[in-house]
């Protein structure tokens, strides 16, 4: 019966020179049947090791699992997929997915008014289709364009908008409130850093447009 | 005048001089003119403390850079420690300027902690330890070792906008809050983005 005992420390051998994490909880299972199998067959039977072997099992058998959710792509519709490699392609498929249930997609009719100058912006805008407008005094200060946000400025510095953000044509966008995203960038520094570069090269392509037009 | 957030820099801390690798001479108040700085400040060269940070903080040097931030390496060690930290650290052709106070002036006036604790006590050895695991090497020690690191940014009116003071080897200015302090300093000094 000395045979299962070899064969069990043989696999728990490999399971240790192997790289990927799941081969060795997998390996690591069959070594622990091994084991049970090498305990059960002994007179009078090793139920501690049997024990033992069992709950590791059990361990390594949810972290498999989990493992392999993980592994498992999110969904996107077309439109989220277009804008992941258009916008957030610095972020995985998963934090693209978290990112976009936080937020919430509309479709705008003109006129409506987003929010005025001078208030803090309560919601960052990202234009999917179509455009927003800024406006201060009836003066067209830009248009933001597909791929480009609104109101982040006011989320990054904490201050009042300086122009009123307004739909003039049929717009299609994504918004998230600022007290969420504060909140997702708090709890995800490893997204955050990602969407922090997207929206500092948002605002570097203002400040070129800003730049250029002086 | 202690250095800390939201308050001027101090007259003797722009008053320091500190030397880049060509042995020339440049106040902090010159480094820091009429622009927004990140003075980052390593224990020393051969810091595996500091190599780790550097190699967090390296990703954003360049959207740094674009928010129009000049960045201002200043470590301990002699000035011919400077290009051989440069290639080690693969900072060649990044938007980073490294320079040294062997003085330790600067790092007194900018009211950096100094002891030996920070890198030799049982949280200084830990992050010493976690540095080495991921995969961050220790070099001579090329400046002074009970010298602490820290960072602060100062606006182009000479205000300081975020001010971290390490208290041990590993700990380092958050690059998120860092990012976050230099678009608000950004976003402040150009009030027409929305």
């Amino acid at each position: 019966m000395d045979l299962l005992l070899h064969i069990a420390n043989l696999f728990l051998l490999i399971s240790f020179s192997v790289k990927s994490m799941l081969w060795l909880r997998a390996l690591n299972i069959l070594a622990g049947g091994f084991f049970i199998a090498w305990a059960v067959s002994y007179s009078p039977p090793i139920w501690s090791s049997v024990a033992w072997n069992i709950l590791f099992g059990l361990v390594n058998m949810w972290r498999i699992y989990v493992a392999i959710l993980e592994r498992r792509p999110p969904r996107l519709s077309a439109e989220e997929q277009r804008l992941h490699k258009a916008v957030f392609s610095e972020l995985t498929a998963r934090d693209v997915r978290s990112l976009f249930d936080l937020g919430q997609w509309e479709n705008g009719l003109p006129p409506e008014m987003l929010c005025e100058v001078g208030t803090i912006s309560p919601r960052v805008w990202m234009v999917a289709d179509g455009e927003i407008t800024v406006r201060k005094a009836d003066r067209m200060i830009r248009t933001i364009k597909p791929g480009d946000f609104v109101g982040e400025a006011s989320f990054l510095a904490r201050k009042p908008l300086a122009a009123s953000v307004v739909i003039e044509s049929p717009v299609r966008f994504l918004s998230w409130s600022t007290q969420d995203l504060e909140r997702f960038m708090s709890e995800r520094p490893e997204v955050a850093s990602g969407l922090q570069r997207i929206l500092s090269a948002c605002l570097v392509r203002k400040l070129d447009q800003v730049n250029q037009a002086a | 005048m202690a250095v800390q957030s939201l308050s001027t820099i101090p007259e003797r801390f722009l008053e320091c001089q500190v030397i880049d690798s060509a042995g020339e001479a440049k106040s902090i108040g010159e480094l820091t003119h009429q622009r927004t700085t990140l003075l980052l400040f390593m224990r020393h060269f051969g810091c595996i403390g500091c190599a780790e940070h550097v190699a967090k903080l390296a990703p954003r040097f360049i959207e740094l850079d674009q928010l129009g931030v000049r960045i201002v390496m200043i470590g301990c060690g002699s000035p011919r420690f400077i290009e051989p930290f440069i290639e080690r650290q693969r900072l060649v052709g990044e938007p980073v300027e490294v320079f040294t106070d062997e003085s330790l002036n600067a790092q007194r006036q900018a009211g950096l902690m100094y002891g030996r604790w920070g890198g030799f006590g049982p949280r200084g050895l830990f992050e010493q330890a976690r540095a080495f695991v991921r995969g961050h090497v220790p070099g001579d020690v090329e400046g002074d070792a009970k010298q602490q690191a820290g960072a602060l940014l100062v606006d182009a009116q000479g205000i300081v906008r975020l001010y971290h003071q390490s208290r041990s080897l590993g700990d380092h200015v958050d690059h998120v809050r860092l990012v976050d302090a230099a678009l608000s300093v950004c976003l402040n000094a150009n009030p027409e983005l929305i």
